[in-house]
């Protein structure tokens, strides 16, 4: 018999209290909520088939996001609409729908993500924050040691990291950053706050906010 | 600052931080203000432990099914969500509306084992509360504790408002509609308690006067201000009729049975003498196969779960089990859902359905022989033969399975080093049947694992007149057993003697206890069922602090005639039938199931007219 596959991909916001779910649970979160809507899914043929379900970029535990996205198909045409309607009304609070489209690019076409980054301190250090985070990015290296499966590397975030935007406001510092993203090289915003906090004091608190996942020529993932 | 605010900069720094924010799906968020009743529902261990039992969804959702109450889930935090709420000076709050449990009605415990009680103090000074009854002046909150541990709450007597004995599905609503009478009418605490221990299954303990004989037995106990003297644990009469949750509340983090849940039947026709599960929850009730596929549909819809677990006490002692399964099997397959069957029985567990196992689960068998010679097993009335245990495992063998896990106990009494030798003996007997099967596996070894935990005695079981084996006992025991595993082949396994002195302390102790608990909590005893916060010498300087002696309470046979802390409670089961069994156990003489003959045990009697059914009568 031949079988129709098609391949979707829903774009969904994480934030509020959902950014403490990890990725493991998220996963499983998509999993179940998918069981609960009546859509046609694909499920792998193997021995003991499970539902098919890959995330492009998974997104860390605390960051809240914007648009992430997860790829499954569908064993018959459906109006994606639909698809997105029938998501919207299973998923938990803090995971809302934001788009249901074709997609375009394959995962590794993923080569940078925006990130809005807050960082609280006292008004009367906000200045100075200010200062030390434009002279991070104004030296020619910023190194860090990044923890991998083969231990620990020394590298240069600098070529791989850019500084689009930063200013003091009322709770602290502000900046909106883009960073590489991708399975061959990841630079998680945890990884640049980490080279920042070496030479300041940790912020009070740290808010972080995916706005965005680009391909290499910054056109947004679709 | 709210208190979710506050919250967000500690949960970046705790492990599993999902564990306390709430927010999953089919958690019940209601308006504060169009609710009359706030009810925290706490189970006093970690999220992951209390959200995988049944009893707490039970009660949580008939509690929301009302529009006027708001039932809430409150865990244990782990050690280091614990320093953080201290250091931060955050009281413990409800995972639905992220506010202090402090300012409620009731907070509700749920007492499964007896390790939680320091943790159930914990819970209580965390949210900001004294933890002994009498410091805690106004109505609210009413403190609250019921499950199997209630049946002798006595070591929690001073903490606890009152207790709730047996099955709380009416009775909790009862106690709810009670204490909004008392709100509109401006009772005392004092008030509401009196007129709530004459609510059946209702014990108030402030209302019992003990006393206690030279040699530290209960001389006496005397019920104060018109308290009933007797309290009988209450029941749910028919099944079928009691509400059972249309959805489960879904963690997004994995916890210990993460899967949809039926309740098949309550009780136990089997009778095994260390069991109190088995005497405590008789007598036996089920539910119809229509009203469980119905549960199951519902489940399963709201969930997203693809897997359900028929459980009860003895799975296989279904009488509806086949039925059941040719209801559920059909849309089950359809949508990808495994069906788990856990606590089957050996002698009757069919091959029909150890082929239904095999398909859910090819990696192991679990069987509980519990005693390692057909003397013990006939003095601990576990009716199982050795050609039944051998010859289930070579089914099991047969259909695929090359791993076997069997649970036995040590400590048991009337136990010789015979018996112990016995275990190893069985376990061996396993593994050759294995390698005497011509259509064994080919390429393939076979596993037998076998699992030793301590006896424990338990009130309301034939046992309980038993003394504890001593720690030194229980060790000599285990080094008796491993010096007898000629294999391999076989692997044993077996728990901490110091845990299961403390639980045998706590199952049998009394009200004196009570200060013990307390000065072990404040010594920094909490999650004592967690082996790394569990320390015996905080316990044994608490003991010795308020000049009382563990072996009194664990390792001291009771004659027939004693005076129990627990003589006021009444869970159906009488005590001449619990002495007779104890007299059966030393003549290693067995007792038949419910199913074969009555043997009269007396909890018939809790059934109210008309609603006896088979296998008890009246």
């Amino acid at each position: 018999m031949q079988e129709v596959m098609i391949p979707v991909r829903l774009f969904f916001s994480k934030t509020g209290r959902a950014k403490y779910i990890s990725h493991l649970d998220t996963m499983r979160t998509f999993t179940r909520a998918f069981r609960r809507t009546s859509l046609p899914l694909w499920y792998t043929q193997g021995f003991n088939p499970h539902l098919y379900m890959t995330f492009p970029l998974p997104l860390a535990l605390g960051v809240e996001s914007l648009r992430e996205a997860v790829d499954f198909r569908l064993v018959q045409e459906m109006d994606f609409q639909r698809v997105a309607d029938e998501m919207a009304a299973v998923l938990p609070p803090g995971f809302g729908v934001v788009e249901v489209a074709p997609p375009v690019m394959p995962a590794s076409a993923i080569a940078w993500a925006e990130y809005e980054i807050r960082l609280a301190y006292p008004e009367q250090e906000r200045e100075a924050m200010l200062f030390a985070l434009e002279g991070l990015f104004d030296k020619p290296s910023i190194d860090v040691v990044k923890k991998t499966k083969k231990g620990e590397t020394l590298t240069d975030i600098r070529p791989h990291a850019a500084l689009l935007d930063c200013k003091v406001d009322e709770n602290g510092l502000w900046m909106r950053v883009r960073l590489a993203a991708g399975s061959t090289l990841n630079i998680s915003p945890q990884l640049l706050l980490e080279a920042f906090q070496k030479h300041t004091r940790p912020a009070d608190s740290v808010k972080i906010l995916r706005t965005a996942i680009l391909d290499a020529e910054r056109n947004p993932f679709a | 600052m709210s208190l979710e605010a506050r919250l967000e900069p500690i949960l970046e720094q705790v492990q599993k931080p999902a564990r306390y924010i709430g927010g999953e799906l089919n958690s019940v968020v209601k308006d504060p203000s169009r609710v009359s009743v706030r009810y925290a529902l706490c189970f006093p261990d970690l999220y992951e432990i209390g959200m995988s039992h049944l009893g707490m969804k039970i009660l949580y959702s008939i509690k929301n099914k009302r529009e006027d109450i708001w039932c809430e889930r409150v865990f244990a935090p782990a050690a280091d969500m614990e320093a953080k709420m201290r250091e931060h000076q955050i009281p413990l709050y409800g995972l639905e509306s992220l506010e202090p449990i402090a300012g409620f009605d009731f907070i509700g415990f749920s007492l499964q084992y007896e390790l939680c009680y320091t943790t159930v103090l914990n819970m209580l000074d965390l949210a900001g509360l004294p933890v002994r009854s009498k410091d805690r002046k106004s109505l609210a909150p009413i403190v609250m504790a019921g499950g199997p541990c209630a049946c002798n709450p006595e070591p929690l007597a001073d903490f606890v408002d009152l207790f709730v004995l047996g099955e709380g599905e009416e009775v909790n609503l009862e106690l709810i509609d009670l204490y909004k009478q008392a709100k509109e009418e401006h009772w005392s605490k004092e008030e509401y308690l009196r007129r709530a221990s004459h609510i059946p299954g209702v014990y108030v303990p402030s209302l019992y006067q003990v006393t206690y004989r030279e040699d530290g037995t209960v001389r006496e106990i005397v019920p104060l201000d018109g308290a009933p003297a007797r309290v009988t644990k209450r029941i749910i009469q028919n099944l079928d009729r009691v509400e059972f949750p249309e959805s489960f509340v879904v963690p997004f983090i994995d916890i210990v049975h993460d899967r949809s849940m039926l309740e098949v039947q309550r009780g136990c026709i089997r009778g095994c003498r260390f069991c109190q599960a088995g005497f405590i929850y008789r007598p036996i009730r089920d539910k119809r196969p229509e009203t469980l596929n119905r549960d199951a549909l519902n489940l399963s819809r709201t969930s997203g779960y693809d897997e359900v677990s028929l459980t009860s006490l003895s799975t296989s002692d279904y009488l509806g089990l086949e039925e059941l399964l040719d209801q559920m099997l059909p849309w089950t397959e359809e949508q990808q859902i495994n069906i788990a069957l856990p606590s089957l029985r050996i002698d009757n567990c069919s091959e029909k359905l150890m082929a239904q196992i095999a398909k859910v689960r090819k990696s192991g068998l679990t069987f509980a022989p519990e005693a390692g010679t057909q003397r013990l097993r006939d003095a601990i009335n576990k009716n199982l033969t050795e050609e039944e245990i051998l010859s289930t495992c070579r089914a099991a063998f047969r259909s695929g399975y090359t791993a076997v896990k069997l649970y036995f106990m040590i400590g048991l009494p009337t136990e010789t080093m015979e018996d112990v030798a016995g275990i190893a003996d069985l376990a061996q007997k396993v593994v050759d049947t294995f390698y005497r099967m011509p259509e064994k596996p080919k390429g393939k070894g076979v596993q037998v694992t076998v699992s030793v935990s301590c006896f424990v005695p338990k009130p309301f079981t034939p046992f309980e007149f038993e003394p504890q084996d001593t720690p030194e006992q229980l060790r000599e025991k285990q080094k008796h057993l491993l010096a007898h595993v000629r294999s391999r082949k076989i692997s044993v396994k077996y728990h901490d003697s110091d845990t299961s002195v403390l639980e045998a302390v706590l199952a049998r102790g009394d009200r004196r206890l009570c200060p013990v608990l307390e000065s072990a909590w404040r010594a920094g005893s909490r999650l004592d069922g967690w082996g790394e916060h569990f320390s015996m010498e905080r316990w044994n300087q608490a003991f010795a602090q308020h000049g009382l002696d563990p072996a009194f309470y664990a390792h001291r046979r009771r004659d027939y005639g004693e005076v129990v802390p627990w003589s006021h409670l009444d869970y159906g089961v009488s005590r001449r039938f619990l002495i007779a069994e104890n007299k059966k156990a030393w003549k290693s003489a067995v007792t038949p199931n419910c199913r074969e003959r009555c043997s009269g045990c007396g909890a018939a009697a809790l059934y109210s007219d008309g609603e006896v059914k088979p296998p008890c009568k009246k």
